[in-house]
């Protein structure tokens, strides 16, 4: 909302820690899911070990291949979209 | 939701029925009844119409006998839930939860919209706010999984960097102490962009010449926000207060319940919880009823009184 005028330091200092905060937030907002990701494509013992962070370790589609093979409702698609 | 000032709906008074001009409204108007016609019916199907079966609270139901083969009982499931051990808990856990969420989690998206609105227009402020809706589209049970892993002890990065920082690690769900605050964070990080998008909308609808008004008469940033900003979304932080007023009795089902374990019981233990182990589990249907209408009318209650309030000092209300 930069209307008119120059900016005073104060607006500055709060234009910097602003645009900080907004990176952390989104840094918030996406780490869970991207964590999420990564443990769903690495393999189990890096995972138990906790040091999956955002990135997969050892990366392997193994949990993908048991989870298609599961046949609670028939087909694994139901599971997908309920 | 129409926000109508009392000033205008007095002025407006009662209109004269023309019953031959109304058809011939709605008839011009027909797509548009075509279009609110499947609401309509959802709202009856699973709202208005399951509420013939409240009687429920005041039988001894047998689902079996039906209300016929049912003994009338009046008010004794009430009474016998106001009388249990549990009730004074339960309340206060629904109401508590409900508080901290509203002193947290409400002013959250409001908190968030104002710094999504000092951010300069473009790609960054873009960006930010469609990764904030991220949350709110995973379903319940992902983002329970997702706490659990995050606050574990052994592969989590909360108790990963409390290591490092040289102190204990803590079992964070295995605490009830903990409970709350697990339940408000996160419900930030799940609601708070999108929660952001109404007040988003009421800030675009502030006139810029206020802004550059308040320029020329040397008001800051800082200044902008408190006269023109925050007056501006008044009405829109209002409403949805009321709304959330409304709510104070009811926590989410589905996460509570997930949360839920033996060690945070004592103070994880809510009304919807407790209808559903009454109602369901236990198959006591007349007394899980019971609560429910309790609870309905007291939301009802609570609803109309913010609703009277905020009309008396606001002018500003739903109906």
């Amino acid at each position: 909302m930069s209307v008119l005028g120059k900016k005073s330091t104060g607006e500055k200092i709060f234009d910097v820690f602003n645009i900080v905060l907004m990176c952390l937030l989104t840094m918030a907002f996406l780490y869970p899911v991207l964590n999420v990701l990564a443990i769903s494509l690495s393999a189990s013992s890096p995972v138990l070990r906790g040091e999956v962070t955002f990135f997969p370790r050892r990366p392997t589609v193994k949990a993908y291949e048991i989870y298609s093979q599961i046949n609670i409702y028939g087909d694994p698609t139901v599971i997908l979209f309920s | 939701m129409e926000v109508t000032g009392v000033e205008r709906q007095k002025k407006i008074g009662k209109p004269k029925v023309n019953h031959k001009k109304v058809r011939a409204k709605i008839w011009a108007d027909r797509y548009m009844y075509l279009m609110i016609l499947p609401v309509v019916i959802y709202f009856v199907l699973f709202h208005y119409w399951p509420m013939l079966w409240l009687r429920i609270a005041f039988y001894d139901y047998k689902i079996l006998k039906g209300f016929e083969g049912s003994k009338f009982v009046g008010l004794k499931h009430f009474k016998s839930f106001i009388q249990s051990p549990d009730f004074l808990n339960i309340i206060w856990n629904t109401l508590y939860l409900n508080l901290l969420s509203l002193a947290f989690a409400f002013p959250a998206p409001i908190v968030f919209a104002l710094l999504l609105n000092e951010l300069a227009a473009g790609k960054f402020k873009k960006t930010v706010q469609t990764i904030s809706y991220l949350p709110h589209f995973l379903s319940m049970v992902v983002v329970v999984s997702m706490i659990k892993n995050i606050l574990s002890p052994s592969i989590g990065i909360v108790n990963s960097i409390m290591k490092n920082m040289g102190m204990e690690e803590i079992y964070f769900l295995g605490e009830a102490k903990y409970f709350r605050p697990i339940m408000i964070i996160s419900g930030i990080w799940q609601e708070m962009g999108w929660g952001s998008i109404i007040y988003l909308s009421a800030l675009s609808g502030i006139d810029p010449e206020l802004y550059e008004a308040a320029v020329m008469d040397g008001a800051g940033r800082f200044k902008q926000v408190i006269y023109i900003t925050l007056p501006g979304i008044a009405q829109t932080i209002i409403v949805m207060l009321i709304l959330r007023i409304g709510t104070l009795l009811s926590v989410g089902f589905e996460k509570v319940y997930l949360m839920q374990n033996a060690y945070n019981l004592s103070v994880s233990e809510v009304i919807s919880t407790y209808v559903y182990k009454r109602g369901m589990i236990n198959n006591n249907y007349s007394l899980a009823t019971a609560v429910g209408m309790f609870n309905g009318i007291i939301s009802l209650i609570l609803v109309s009184l913010a609703n009277s309030l905020s009309r008396k000092y606001t002018e500003i209300s739903l109906i």
